[in-house]
């Protein structure tokens, strides 16, 4: 067991909050355990009752419902006992109040996450080629700046590129699009 | 004698020009993945899955496979220059890697930890022959029971590594085999959880879930920071070269780390990485000079080097012997095996000899590759580092949004990996551990079988899995190490140990 703990000690986790700032927001994140244990119960439960509905069979002959009942009631079980914990924890050394967002480009983040859900939907109307170009020319212009000339230019060479990569080699079969070849 | 037989046929096939092509371009892929921190071997494996969907099953393996070793030598490059890990399981061989470059010993730094690397690799390869197939007759007679309950002890190692509360870690896993759930219940044939979506009537599909989870999510955490500007070690490499010195004084280590790693990579949740951080600490002290670890002594950059490439031959140990991966890159592998419609146990070892002995062979081959790319390329991978990231993380994107969509040609499924890649990114930042959810969700629908098997087996009685040793072995295991999380003077002694170590 101690072998086990020293190999938990010294996980990369550990030394990744070696600096005070990331020891910070380590501690800072308990602050949210309570609120997700309460998404984890909400979870468990509609788990449960949905596994009702499938039919749960006898314990001698489990049904489809079986399993994830039992397993609706372990992450009720285990949220509930991380919500004591939380509290617990809460009360004997709060953590620090720093927001999780505040020194974050978490706009570039959400901005991403819309170029990519454009491209699953662009992707059968366009074609691959231009809607790879596209979506690559934007990408690259959502990051640290990149000069328009050479997002297009990088834009151009991976859309091109990729496509003789997958979609002529290992011949995945793309939407073609407004193009015809 | 069938050994020699066995692996005179493995070297049959993954000697056939095509495999060596794929062996070389699986290490070279690994070796350039390890070098460009921000993609770990993990993701680097999703990402190039659909790449194998074509080609035979042993030339997948043989790739993949060689993209996961060719990473543990390619991290230790990064991590000497520029004092960055190319992936986590280099993260030790900064502390003295770096500054043995620093005082211009780079090049007997770098040769240490390839000719380490290359030794430890082969020694558990070898580690590797032996031990899968006497421990694969065992696993033949296992039963529902037993198979239940090894998994339940691997996730909760797995949880009980894992990064803050346990309770947290358990959670990630609970939900992992709840996911596995979804879409068709393969005994009665009937649908459940799938939202009335027809792209979830096959259930969350294996490779947008680990995309998302592992590549998405991952670029999202790096491009959120503020960018930091990377310098490179500016210094001319001499002499890859150890010196007799610098051989005796890193043999030990090497040979400690090779063990150390091979056995901790049969563990699940342990593999590359935890080995590399116990080799550094067990070198520190048995060491003579324990001051003089972190100023750039070679012993801290052999030991952790070598365990780290010694524990990717010991985590194919449960892979082949079980079909219960030991990590997030051979539940990969699991993945790959799976689309070419092969099911990893012991079965597998004995109707198709041909893809252990092809991947076995295939790793020898690899590691003397590896050996011979990596010291003279390393001017190379420095040029390489170069790259920004603002140019790196579209193409990452790229491959993710294809990969995704090319198993089924669906685009639906690119939804799946965006919503995942959100998820991923939401826990991480919330100090949840992805390793459990991964590993549980690769084994959730095993678990569900072996678990309905056995209670139809004993009749519904739940004593089923304490009345058969191996099984209760394993379960009073598991209980064990949950509980001794949880009791406050264990707990105590396990935070005592992560403020020292920190």
């Amino acid at each position: 067991l101690d072998f086990l703990l020293i190999c938990r000690a010294t996980s990369p986790w550990i030394l990744n909050e070696r600096t005070e700032s990331l020891r910070r927001e380590a501690k800072a994140m308990e602050r949210y355990d309570r609120i997700f244990s309460f998404i984890w119960i909400a979870l468990g439960v509609a788990q449960c009752v949905e596994s009702v509905n499938f039919g749960l069979g006898s314990v001698s002959e489990p049904g489809t419902g079986f399993m994830p009942f039992v397993m609706g009631l372990v992450i009720i079980l285990l949220a509930v006992s991380l919500l004591m914990e939380a509290t617990i924890t809460l009360k004997k050394s709060p953590p620090p109040k720093i927001s999780l967002w505040a020194e974050v480009h978490w706009k570039r983040v959400a901005y991403i996450t819309i170029l990519l859900l454009a491209y699953s939907f662009l992707l059968p109307k366009l074609g691959y080629i231009l809607a790879t170009f596209l979506v690559m020319v934007f990408l690259l212009k959502s990051g640290e700046p990149v000069k328009w000339p050479a997002a297009i230019l990088v834009g151009a060479l991976t859309s091109g590129l990729s496509y003789l990569i997958f979609g002529i080699w290992l011949s995945v079969s793309f939407p073609r699009g407004i193009f015809s070849f | 004698m069938e050994l020699l037989t066995n692996l005179f046929h493995g070297f049959q096939i993954s000697l056939s020009p095509i495999n060596l092509m794929y062996c070389f371009i699986g290490v070279l892929l690994g070796t350039l993945i390890g070098v460009l921190p921000g993609i770990g071997p993990g993701a680097a494996i999703a990402l190039l899955l659909p790449t194998t969907f074509r080609v035979s099953p042993v030339s997948a393996i043989i790739m993949l496979a060689g993209i996961y070793y060719g990473a543990m030598y390619g991290g230790s490059t990064t991590s000497i220059l520029v004092n960055i890990p190319g992936e986590a399981a280099s993260v030790v061989t900064c502390l003295d890697g770096y500054q043995m470059a620093r005082k211009g010993r780079a090049g007997p730094a770098l040769g240490i930890s390839a000719f380490g690397s290359f030794i430890a690799g082969t020694l558990s390869v070898m580690g590797l022959m032996l031990l899968a197939i006497p421990l694969s007759d065992v696993a033949l007679k296992f039963g529902f029971p037993e198979y239940f309950a090894i998994m339940c002890l691997g996730l909760s190692i797995v949880s009980y590594l894992g990064r803050g509360s346990i309770f947290k870690s358990l959670v990630m896993a609970a939900l992992g085999v709840s996911l596995s759930f979804v879409g068709m219940d393969v005994v009665v044939g009937k649908p459940r959880f799938d939202f009335g979506l027809l792209v979830l009537g096959d259930g969350v599909g294996l490779i947008p879930l680990l995309m998302g989870l592992f590549g998405i999510s991952e670029v999202f955490i790096n491009i959120e920071e503020k960018t930091k500007a990377r310098e490179i070690f500016q210094t001319k490499i001499r002499g890859l070269l150890p010196t007799l010195r610098d051989w005796k004084d890193s043999l030990g280590a090497i040979a400690r780390g090779s063990l150390l790693g091979f056995f901790l990579g049969i563990l699940p949740g342990g593999g590359a990485v935890v080995s590399s951080f116990v080799s550094y600490a067990v070198e520190k002290k048995i060491s003579k000079h324990p001051e003089k670890f972190g100023t750039g002594v070679i012993e801290g950059v052999a030991g952790p080097e070598s365990a780290n490439n010694a524990a990717t031959g010991g985590a194919f140990i449960p892979l082949f012997v079980l079909g219960i991966p030991s990590n997030v890159a051979m539940a990969l592998l699991l993945g790959a095996l799976m689309i070419h419609g092969l099911q990893p146990g012991p079965l597998l070892l004995q109707q198709h000899p041909e893809i252990f002995w092809g991947t076995v062979a295939s790793m020898y081959i690899g590691n003397a590759m590896l050996l011979v790319l990596n010291l003279p390329l390393i001017g190379l991978w420095v040029k390489l580092l170069k790259v920004p990231y603002k140019i790196l993380f579209p193409m990452i994107l790229l491959f993710c949004l294809i990969g995704a969509y090319s198993e089924n040609n669906n685009p639906a499924d690119m939804l799946v990996m965006l919503f995942f890649g959100a998820l991923g990114y939401l826990l991480r930042k919330y100090g949840y551990d992805l390793a459990p959810l991964v590993l549980a969700f690769v084994l959730g629908r095993q678990m569900e079988q072996a678990f309905r098997q056995s209670l139809i087996m004993s009749d519904g009685s739940f004593t089923i899995f304490f009345t058969r040793p191996i099984s209760a072995v394993a379960m009073v295991l598991g209980i064990f190490l949950l509980i001794s999380a949880l009791i406050p003077a264990l707990k105590r002694k396990r935070e005592k140990i992560e403020v020292e170590s920190a």
